[in-house]
């Protein structure tokens, strides 16, 4: 199924939810803003994961885009650095939901919060070493 | 020298010592506080390795007594201690799980629920902060209490921080990574020229610059970035009058003095630095240098507050450096893949990762030889011996042991694991 950026998306996966798909994190060139290098399908599929998942947290919530146990990249920085971790966001609390590829190194707010960080290892996704890492922000390769 | 080691299994994400407790937060969101000097004796098997376990794991300072140092010059004695720690530091010193439960004091679930982000004990308070703040409660509290640590945390600041720090006195660093830099600072005297940001708690912004982890340096605070430039925030004494017409002296923000200064680099590219008291390193490709800060350095006589000491260089394997700390033993480096602590001594011992975290004491008083190291399936906790053999002043790495900055009773005995009459003073962070 095609989706479209910057419109409301219903799927039955995540309903009663919508998803927009933000234009503002395909664009290159925008200096604050990471860029998802995975297409609309693969971005929606991380937020339905997110959302089976239960990695919510209040209004905003943390994905993955898993290859069995391994974690694979979803997005870059502006400075080309690469990203494995999805940040989605109700900014309205309307249950109207956009994401991008979070930066959790450099931006403190991008972080996974502590208990869905221990869901993630104690799935295998990642170690408790690199949780620790992640919540302290400091350099870890995922 | 060798260090000696204490091995505790169990699956654990945090630690910290404090009093003769030993504090383990266990993955699963326990809070387990045990016995620590209970633990330690329990490995002692004959008299004779008596004082070289206590030195090494209950009372860390006492050698450092400046009698003993000058009977260490005696080579016969400083000799016949050697020989203590020697027959020690082969021996397998190792308890499971279970085997570590008839030494708890007692039990929890971590205060707020949460696994802490990062946590300090000072002052009969435990500091940490998670997701939704910073936090305090009182530890180190009776056997007749429900918990060792008050399950009703106060909440002292809702900032999402990286980690803490606690100074010798009472003050703690905060360091916000965007946010910035802050102090929560709980003297008798507050600065008054720092923005105070909290009504509630004394919270004041330092730097409005990226902070990954800081550390004090005499007055100053080092605070490291691992993605921007890391600077020293420096401060002084500011003389003036209370209402009595008495001094009252201010501990005041001075200046930031950035990292490219202090270790006199021209390009711009980003590298990683740290500091804690008199030494700041820079990370290298390879390695780290060293530069000896000189606080009291006075510059209209041309003295310099930054001097180069030396560099270390480390194998290839070990990746990036990622992480850094100093105690009196040595410099304690993390890299992508081990932690290496460089000691004083110029020995080097590599612990292969993954490490959990890893936490060093050298404010305490009585653990500062001690180097925790949290893995997958254990606690590691090492102790060192060999910085109390060496000259002080000379030393290029590890934090100079100044006698003066510990106000000691050594009236007690060695034996005594903790001197308790110090915990009176309401100043002191301990």
């Amino acid at each position: 199924m095609p989706y479209k950026a910057d419109t409301e998306i219903e799927h039955q996966d995540f309903a009663p939810s919508k998803y927009i798909v933000s234009s503002q994190h395909r664009r290159v060139g925008n200096p604050n803003k990471s860029i998802w290098t995975i297409d609309f399908e693969e971005e929606i599929n991380c937020f339905i994961q997110t959302i089976t998942q239960k990695w919510v947290s209040g209004v905003e919530a943390w994905g993955l885009k898993l290859n069995g146990t391994t974690l694979e990249v979803i997005g870059v920085t502006n400075t080309k650095k690469e990203l494995k971790i999805a940040k989605f966001v109700d900014g309205t609390s309307t249950n109207v939901w956009h994401g991008y590829p979070a930066d959790h190194m450099t931006k403190s707010q991008d972080r996974p919060t502590t208990i869905i960080l221990k869901n993630w290892v104690d799935n295998g996704y990642i170690t408790k070493a690199k949780m620790n890492k992640i919540r302290q922000g400091q350099l870890c390769i995922l | 020298m060798h260090p000696v080691k204490i091995t505790l299994k169990g699956d654990y994400y945090d630690c910290q010592i404090y009093r003769g407790r030993l504090y383990l937060w266990t993955f699963d969101g326990d809070l387990k506080v045990y016995n620590w000097k209970d633990i330690v004796q329990s490995f002692i098997k004959k008299e004779t390795d008596n004082i070289a376990m206590t030195f090494c794991f209950l009372d860390g300072n006492y050698l450092y007594k400046s009698s003993l140092i000058e009977l260490f010059k005696d080579i016969d004695f400083k000799n016949l201690l050697l020989k203590k720690f020697n027959a020690i530091e082969n021996s397998t010193f190792e308890l499971s799980f279970e085997q570590l439960d008839k030494f708890l004091f007692g039990e929890q679930e971590t205060p707020t629920g949460i696994l802490p982000t990062d946590t300090e004990i000072y002052s009969n308070k435990l500091y940490f902060i998670n997701e939704n703040g910073l936090f305090s409660s009182s530890a180190h509290r009776a056997k007749s209490d429900k918990y060792p640590v008050s399950s009703k945390p106060a909440k002292l600041w809702d900032c999402n921080l990286l980690s803490i720090k606690a100074n010798k006195y009472p003050q703690l660093a905060l360091s916000g990574g965007d946010e910035g830099l802050y102090e929560l600072n709980m003297a008798s005297s507050l600065p008054s020229n720092l923005k105070r940001i909290e009504r509630k708690s004394p919270i004041f912004q330092i730097s409005e610059n990226h902070s990954s982890f800081s550390n004090y340096s005499y007055l100053n605070i080092y605070n490291t970035s691992l993605i921007e430039n890391s600077f020293l925030a420096t401060f002084k004494w500011n003389i003036t009058k209370d209402k009595n017409n008495k001094e009252k002296p201010l501990r005041d923000f001075d200046s930031n003095i950035d990292d490219k200064t202090i270790f006199n680099v021209k390009n711009k590219k980003h590298f990683i630095s740290w500091g804690i008291e008199d030494k700041l390193y820079k990370a290298t490709d390879s390695g780290f240098e060293i530069i000896k800060y000189n606080n009291y350095a006075i510059l209209e006589r041309g003295e310099k507050q930054f001097n180069r000491l030396k560099s270390v260089e480390f194998n290839a394997w070990k990746g990036k450096v990622v992480n850094g700390g100093t105690a009196y033993f040595g410099n304690i480096v993390e890299c992508e893949n081990a932690l290496i602590v460089i000691q004083s001594d110029n020995n080097t011992l590599t612990i292969p990762g993954p490490i959990t975290k890893w936490r060093i004491y050298p404010r305490s008083m009585n653990y500062e030889n001690h180097l925790h190291v949290i893995l997958d399936d254990r606690i590691e906790i090492y102790s060192f011996n060999h910085d109390y053999f060496l000259n002080q002043e000379d030393k290029e790495i590890g934090i100079q042991f100044r006698p003066e900055k510990h106000r000691r009773n050594y009236k007690t005995s060695y034996f005594d694991d903790t001197d308790e009459s110090f915990f009176d003073n309401g100043d002191l962070p301990f």
